[in-house]
């Protein structure tokens, strides 16, 4: 048995790293759709609650087989990507920047709002007159050096690992992939060598609401998410890609891990209500520091 | 080749070209001069879709192309080089290379394309991992035509490409346009360095404030009384 300290001190950590990476991924999504459409979709965050309940809907209340609920969240994943193009981005594009940016705020604060109200209404009325959304899912702990490490959070770290190095394979290896940095690189430019900017960012959104939605049923597996967690989610995910830079995947890593484990350490020490003050404080300092993000490019 | 007729645009309350009408023919290199603000960049954003114009027709190899965004005009054969290169700066210039046929098939084989413009621009092929944010400004300009030329244009277009670039640089690029004539590629050149653009040119017209107010053989240009004075301050 290591000294109970240590055990602490561990515990903190993994669940720090764990969370972070967990926002790492989900905010990454929110990032390359914001650097390549241009799209600051505030209802980001709802993703990840619409995600979390669906799969509880799924798994305890109809008790769905694995693969089958699976399959059927991928599917509603993927339409509600595509609706979510269709509904809020495709009106917007090709519009001056600045109306993209603000236009894209508004409409989807609208929609997040939308989105709040029927799940904490509707859901009430029809599935659970109490909404809060988890998916216990209890891992085997595992010992490493006498101690002990949760496998849930073992799971969460290794599946936002993975995703982050998927990511990685296809912005370097994948056509779409390169044709998403470049417009994100060059706006202009990219229209300019013939990327058709519809089908990229229809693609760039059914890979985001895929991978936000299941970082949601993911953040479950450790801790509910209520109909109102979405835009406090969203603020995490802009905070992350301040810190790290838009567009950047290792800033979304990096400030991922810094944002969990900088939540994790003070509800730990302080209670979860000091969280958001912590990583307020780190977003400003790094803002002075370095205005463009950690691993942001300073604009010529 | 490409057909432009009565084409008029605004921006809002401005109006930047009036009634422009000109054509390129295959195989001829056409230069457009003009100065700051005379809508040269406006009437290549124009041909290729970024901007739409309040009037007039663009016909390019005898189909009329106003239906059609920026990639399926790429698809058909337009690429433009743009004022001030417009290159991603953390992309590889490779990677840069590759995106330029972008339009092509998925099944291109990209390769053979890709020697070509190494055999054009031999630089760019030292430099082929790097950044193509750190080259120089007359490798990025390279660069940039590389990236136009991936595509297999059937017209190449080219906005400045003499901006900010040292005199042998821009000596050295335009012997390679010239190059890329000597093989029959069909170029619209817009330009302020109006003496090499007029020496290079089969043909020229001359842009004031969104108005073509002069044409002729290139020669006839460079000898013209009133470009001598205005443009070449002889
Ligand atoms: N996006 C825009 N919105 C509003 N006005 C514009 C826009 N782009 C260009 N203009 C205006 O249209 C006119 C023509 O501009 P354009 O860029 O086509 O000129 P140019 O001949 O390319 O100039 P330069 O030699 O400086 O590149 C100018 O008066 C310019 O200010
Ligand atoms: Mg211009």
């Amino acid at each position: 048995m290591a000294p109970p300290a240590v055990q602490t001190v561990v515990e903190l950590l993994l669940g720090g790293v764990s969370l972070g990476g967990l926002y790492g991924m989900m905010a990454f999504a929110f990032s390359l759709a914001l650097a390549t459409t241009r799209i600051l979709n505030v209802a980001h965050g709802g993703f990840l609650v619409l995600g979390a309940a669906l799969a509880m809907l799924f798994f305890r209340f109809l008790h769905l087989h694995f693969l089958l609920g699976t399959l059927l969240l991928l599917a509603i994943f993927l339409l509600v990507g595509l609706l979510f193009e269709g509904a809020f981005v495709r009106p917007l594009m090709g519009r001056p920047p600045h109306a993209v940016l603000v236009g894209s705020i508004l409409v989807t604060f609208g929609f997040a709002l939308a989105l709040e109200a029927f799940l904490g209404f509707y859901w009430a009325d029809l599935v659970d007159p109490q909404p809060s959304f988890t998916i216990p899912f209890p891992a085997p702990t595992l010992q490493v050096f006498g101690l002990t490490l949760s496998g849930t959070r073992l799971t969460i770290l290794a599946i936002a690992m993975l995703t982050a190095g998927l990511f990685h394979l296809l912005l370097t290896r994948t056509k779409m992939g390169k044709a998403a940095r470049a417009m994100s690189e060059d706006h202009e430019g990219a229209l300019i060598i013939g990327i058709n900017p519809r089908r990229l960012s229809i693609r760039i959104y059914l890979v985001g609401v895929v991978v936000t939605a299941f970082s949601g049923i993911l953040y479950s597996t450790t801790a509910p998410l209520e109909p109102y967690s979405g835009l406090p989610l969203t603020m995490i995910a802009l905070t992350i890609i301040v810190i790290g830079g838009v567009g950047s995947l290792p800033g979304a890593l990096l400030g991922g891990v810094l944002v969990g484990t900088a939540e994790v350490l003070t509800t730990f020490l302080a209670g979860g209500a000091w969280a958001p003050v912590v990583y307020l404080l780190v977003f400003f300092l790094v803002l002075v520091v370095r205005p463009e993000g950690l691993f942001g490019v300073r604009e010529a | 080749m490409l057909d432009v007729r009565g084409v008029s645009v605004r921006y809002g309350d401005l109006q930047a070209l009036w009634d422009v009408t000109f054509a390129v023919r295959a195989g001829e290199l056409v230069a457009i001069i003009g100065p700051n603000g005379a809508g040269k960049t406006t009437i290549l954003k124009t041909i290729l879709g970024l901007v739409r114009p309040a009037a007039g027709s663009i016909d390019f190899r005898g189909a009329p192309l106003t239906r059609y965004p920026p990639y399926d005009r790429v698809a058909r054969g337009i690429a433009l080089v743009p004022e001030g290169r417009r290159i991603f700066p953390n992309m590889s210039v490779r990677d840069t290379l590759e995106l330029g046929a972008y339009t092509a098939g998925r099944r291109a084989d990209l390769r053979p394309r890709v020697e070509r413009v190494y055999d054009l621009f031999p630089v760019l092929a030292s430099r082929q991992r790097q950044a193509a944010g750190t080259l120089s400004g007359g490798e990025q300009q390279m660069l940039a035509i590389g990236r136009a030329l991936m595509a297999d244009p059937a017209l190449l277009m080219l906005d400045e490409p003499s901006l900010g670039l040292a005199p042998v640089v821009i000596d050295h690029l335009y012997d390679r346009l010239g190059e890329l004539k000597g093989r029959g590629l069909t170029i619209l050149l817009v330009e302020q360095y109006v003496a090499g653009a007029l020496e290079l040119a089969d043909r020229a017209y001359v842009l004031e404030t969104g108005r073509i107010v002069r044409e002729g053989a290139g020669h006839e240009l460079l000898a013209d009384d009133y470009i001598q004075k205005t443009y070449l301050a002889l």
